[in-house]
């Protein structure tokens, strides 16, 4: 059990009272030499007259950017931020010029008066903006730790209702989208989270996903600190370098709930050698392993139970969850220790949108039981009636963790924050864009509106078809896949393009590549391709963060 | 540090590495090629930085390879500052 607060800084600052030695944060980017803790007694003063200086300057009520690197003064000032009643706008620290831009154009989406960052950090990003011929650079107020102030302001009260940040999500570098989430949608989702991991007061939760965004923020930064607990982390980048670190982490502090996307645990399948040094590994305090952010592959589940059972590891802490910024975060997950569930679906029936359980099909991963005080309901996008049980839909939802809209787009915020059912019923829900169903209250996702693609009667969802591509034993693998539409003659068409290994392609003919992966493509999808391009390693457009650009794709064939 | 640590030994561990993930890859050729040029992916230059790290056994920074994106520039950034070091011992 845990005591529930109005505010997160309330919680935080009875923390201060309650339990001031304890650890309210660790950072370790590389073995325990490198570790660093904060209580919450110092944790609350550093937030507190870092909250002074930002009201001194005149923040109050206004939006700060914050961009730093992983460590404790992102912590300070985002809650510094939620303290003293500014916007906070956590960003990314960027690595060259061509990042940079998409950050411009937040800064000025979001009309954000400073920058929060490190004096370091500030040097770096002043010599990518020189760069770039950004007008606004000379006007760039900064605000580093060698900014302070004696003076004393009162602090202001803050109503669950008032803006607490602003988390951008993945929407296009020319069209940032803003979700607005309030002080009370934290701490609706902090109950959310709460409930469905079955935490109590003094969760140790953490691991390495980047602070300022979605799961990392929400999920491992400030929900510890809710629940009076403690928030371990590491640099994401260490991570990647060295993904060892991470399980390493979990097993000393003896985490109990570390997050990831999926991709995560397939780097430690793929970057951790056997021949590393796993003896100090103990994995069995490890009791959630949440899967979220990016589709769930039970095949990448069970692999890593595989290699991480003899330390400990147990696969029935898999907890594949579903949510997203604009909920605050988790909308379904658990109950704990229920491991990876799937749901065997007939495949052609699934195309058409409609669920016939079978023996043999396609497999949905079970995201989880819908946490307590959500409505979500399965609506046909187009006619926005609720679909029938047995039948695949859009996932709406509704809640005290929705989140208040999109920044600077009320056109945006009414379609898909304001939507109603027909016949409505009083509620306003998010259009999530999800599809997917409900059964015994556990939600399934199949996939994105906008990425299905429909041919000839059937839907069918690109990531599945891309999966099977680059499956194939000639496949430069990653993500060298890219299944699209496109029109031709009036009529939507199916076509592929497939990177193959560069030793191969020059020895194989291209016809005999095509025709393995039709073949594939065929028995597992039962679909044929209209157009199929091999290709080089490489050539699928792709984004910064590696996800495939399917629109450019068309341009290629 | 590796005391056995030799300029050529380096450059051989990262055309192994480099070798290994991009097919093609020829040190006379590409020497001066940027990774990504060369299709090395994100994680492919972090990783990089972890053979670099085993083999100096000096920690890397994670982001080493996207400031020095050459094997010219890696190795040479690598060796110009162990000859710092070895300046430092007394002969």
């Amino acid at each position: 059990m845990h005591q529930s607060y109005t505010l997160l800084m309330d919680a935080i600052s009875d923390h201060a009272k309650t339990q001031l030695n304890q650890d309210a944060c660790i950072f370790q980017p590389r073995g325990l030499e490198t570790a660093e803790h904060l209580n919450y007694q110092n944790l609350y003063q550093a937030v507190h007259s870092r909250a002074q200086l930002l009201i001194t300057l005149g923040y109050q009520g206004k939006s700060l950017a914050l961009l730093y690197p992983a460590g404790f003064d992102f912590i300070v000032n985002f809650l510094a931020c939620l303290y003293a009643g500014v916007i906070a706008v956590p960003l990314n620290v960027t690595r060259n010029a061509q990042q940079l831009e998409r950050t411009i154009n937040i800064i000025e989406n979001a009309n954000v008066k400073a920058i929060l960052t490190t004096h370091s950090t500030k040097k770096l990003l002043s010599e990518q903006l020189s760069q770039l011929a950004f007008l606004g650079y000379q006007k760039i107020i900064w605000i580093t730790e060698l900014d302070s102030s004696q003076k004393v302001s009162p602090l202001p009260t803050i109503k669950p209702r008032d803006i607490a940040f602003i988390q951008y999500t993945s929407g296009s570098t020319s069209d940032p989208k803003g979700v607005i989430v309030s002080h009370g949608n934290i701490v609706a989702n902090m109950e959310a989270i709460s409930n469905a991991c079955n935490h109590q007061k003094g969760v140790i939760a953490g691991g390495w996903l980047p602070q300022f965004h979605d799961m990392g923020l929400v999920g491992h930064m400030m929900h510890p600190l809710y629940m009076a607990g403690t928030y371990i982390f590491m640099p994401p980048m260490n991570f990647i370098q060295r993904p060892s670190r991470w399980l390493h982490l979990i097993s000393h502090y003896k985490i109990a709930c570390s997050a990831s996307p999926n991709f995560g645990y397939e780097h430690c399948i793929n970057f951790i050698a056997d021949k590393e040094d796993l003896s100090a590994l103990d994995l069995s305090c490890w009791k959630i392993a949440l899967n979220g952010s990016e589709p769930v592959s039970a095949q990448t589940m069970a692999a890593f139970s595989n290699k991480f059972r003899p330390y400990g590891f147990n696969s029935a802490s898999f907890f594949p969850s579903y949510g997203m910024a604009e909920t605050t975060l988790l909308v379904s997950g658990g109950p704990t220790q229920s491991g990876v569930s799937t749901i065997t679906l007939d495949k052609e029936k699934l195309s058409q949108g409609q669920l016939i359980e079978t023996e043999v099909g396609a497999n949905v991963v079970n995201c989880g039981a819908i946490a307590p005080n959500f409505i979500v309901k399965i609506v046909n996008p187009e006619t926005r009636r609720a679909c029938k049980t047995n039948e695949v839909g859009e996932i709406w939802v509704a809640g005290d963790s929705v989140a208040q809209g999109y920044l600077n787009n009320s056109e945006k915020t009414k379609s898909d924050f304001q939507a109603q059912l027909i016949p409505a019923d009083g509620t306003q829900y998010l259009r999530t864009g999800d599809l997917g169903f409900i059964e015994n209250n556990n939600l399934y996702v199949t996939g994105r509106i906008k990425e299905l693609l429909i041919i000839r009667g059937r839907n069918l969802y690109p990531y599945d078809i891309e999966r099977t591509c680059n499956n194939y034993q000639h496949a430069s693998g990653g993500n060298g896949a890219s299944v699209f539409t496109y029109e031709q003659d009036s009529k939507t068409k199916l076509a592929a393009i497939v990177e193959i290994k560069k030793r191969v392609l020059s020895t194989a003919s291209q016809q005999s590549l095509a025709n393995d992966i039709k073949a594939l493509v065929n028995e597992q999808h039962e679909i044929a391709f209209d157009k199929l391009l091999i290709v080089k390693p490489g050539t699928i457009p792709k984004t910064t963060s590696g996800k495939v650009k399917r629109s450019a794709c068309v341009e290629l064939i | 540090m590796n005391k056995a640590f030799s300029k050529e030994a380096l450059i051989a561990e990262i055309t192994h590495y480099i070798a290994s993930k991009v097919e093609g890859f020829s040190l006379e050729q590409h020497i001066d090629t940027s990774f990504s040029r060369l299709g090395l992916d994100s994680a492919g230059h972090v990783q990089l930085t972890t053979v670099i790290e085993d083999y100096m056994q000096v920690e890397i920074a994670p982001t080493l390879a996207f400031d020095y994106p050459t094997v010219n520039a890696l190795v040479n950034h690598l060796t110009e500052d162990s000859t710092a070091e070895l300046e430092k011992v007394p002969s």
